[in-house]
């Protein structure tokens, strides 16, 4: 096959797949080379078979559209208030163990250092005062979580509606 | 007319009706794809029903550079791969092919098997050009192959079909 025939046939089977009639001069070609004329036999063959599949009938469209609105609107809603939070406290759970030890190992160091200064029960108090600051403090930042993702949920939400 | 882009932007957004637009544009398309990817008008009317869940989904993952027409059909395209890959049995596909409408020529039937019976890799090709228009600029995107690869398979798919009629 000569470059001619090989560039036209190119050209054919691009128009074929584009579903668009092949430029004049390649028609023009096709007509009066028999090599070429069988390539355009067979792109109409080759197109009459992948049309065979758009006589399937559609799927109905509101069906289709239905669905995906629904999957849509439960994408864009924000995750009920009390899965976020058990989230979020999940979460803040996590370091909560070393926050314990790293405590616990301060206050032995502490009655360690100041056991032949101190009376005991002045270690006691001290002691007392030490972890129930603690205890508070630890509360306290749990006890905002809840605040945390209600505040941040209407957020989302009035950045929601226009 | 807003471009697919910018619809799937507002989209992102929680916009239905601009779903609708893009399920009215690229629905049919896609099933025609589907249906012809998977041979079976169960699976790919399945197959299109869950692109567009996926879709609807994933709407916020959505980068507003990229190109939505690709972005769909490589959805699709996974979507169709993994279902086939579940199916153990391949005979399974072939007990629910579709018959062929009766006023179909000997010659077109032999083709379609042909195409049917073409390597995953040069069917792709072909389908998205075919039933998606697509650009080779766009299957690279689609396939994540070089722009020349998509070039040579398509190539390599009308040849071996044209050989393949021409023996016949
Ligand atoms: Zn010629």
């Amino acid at each position: 096959m000569n470059r001619l025939c090989e560039e036209t046939q190119d050209r054919l089977s691009d128009a074929a797949l584009d579903q668009r009639t092949p430029d004049p001069i390649d028609r023009e070609h096709a007509e009066a080379c028999d090599a070429c004329a069988q390539h355009r036999n067979f792109l109409h063959t080759l197109r009459s078979a992948l049309d065979d599949v758009s006589r399937v009938p559609a799927l109905p469209m509101r069906r289709v559209q239905d669905r995906a609105t629904r999957v849509l609107r439960a994408a864009q809603s924000p995750a009920p208030f009390g899965k976020r939070l058990l989230r979020v406290v999940g979460l803040a759970l996590l370091p909560l163990p070393f926050v314990i030890a790293y405590a616990i190992g301060i206050a032995k160091g502490a009655s360690q250092l100041l056991d032949s200064i101190l009376p005991q029960s002045a270690l006691i108090w001290l002691g007392m005062i030490y972890f129930s600051t603690l205890a508070i403090g630890i509360g306290l930042v749990y006890a905002a979580l809840p605040f945390a993702v209600a505040q941040r949920r209407s957020i989302e939400r009035n950045s929601e509606s226009p | 007319m807003e471009s697919d882009e910018e619809l799937m932007t507002r989209v992102a957004l929680g916009d239905e009706a601009a779903l609708g637009l893009l399920v009215e544009r690229y629905t049919e398309p896609l099933q025609r794809f589907l249906q012809r990817w998977t041979r079976n008008r169960v699976d790919a009317e399945d197959l299109l029903q869950d692109t567009w869940v996926r879709i609807a989904r994933g709407a916020k993952t959505f980068r507003p550079n990229q190109r939505f027409r690709s972005w769909a059909y490589r959805i699709a395209l996974n979507l169709a791969r993994d279902a086939h890959r579940r199916r153990t049995v391949r005979e399974a596909y072939v007990a629910n092919h579709e018959t062929a409408p009766t006023r179909t020529s000997e010659d077109t039937i032999d083709l379609r098997r042909q195409v049917d019976a073409l390597p995953e890799s040069l069917r792709d090709v072909l389908l998205l050009r075919y039933y998606a228009g697509m650009t080779e600029s766009e299957m690279t995107e689609v396939l994540a192959i070089p722009n020349g690869t998509v070039k040579s398979r398509l190539h390599t798919a009308i040849r071996r079909l044209r050989e393949g009629s021409d023996h016949e």
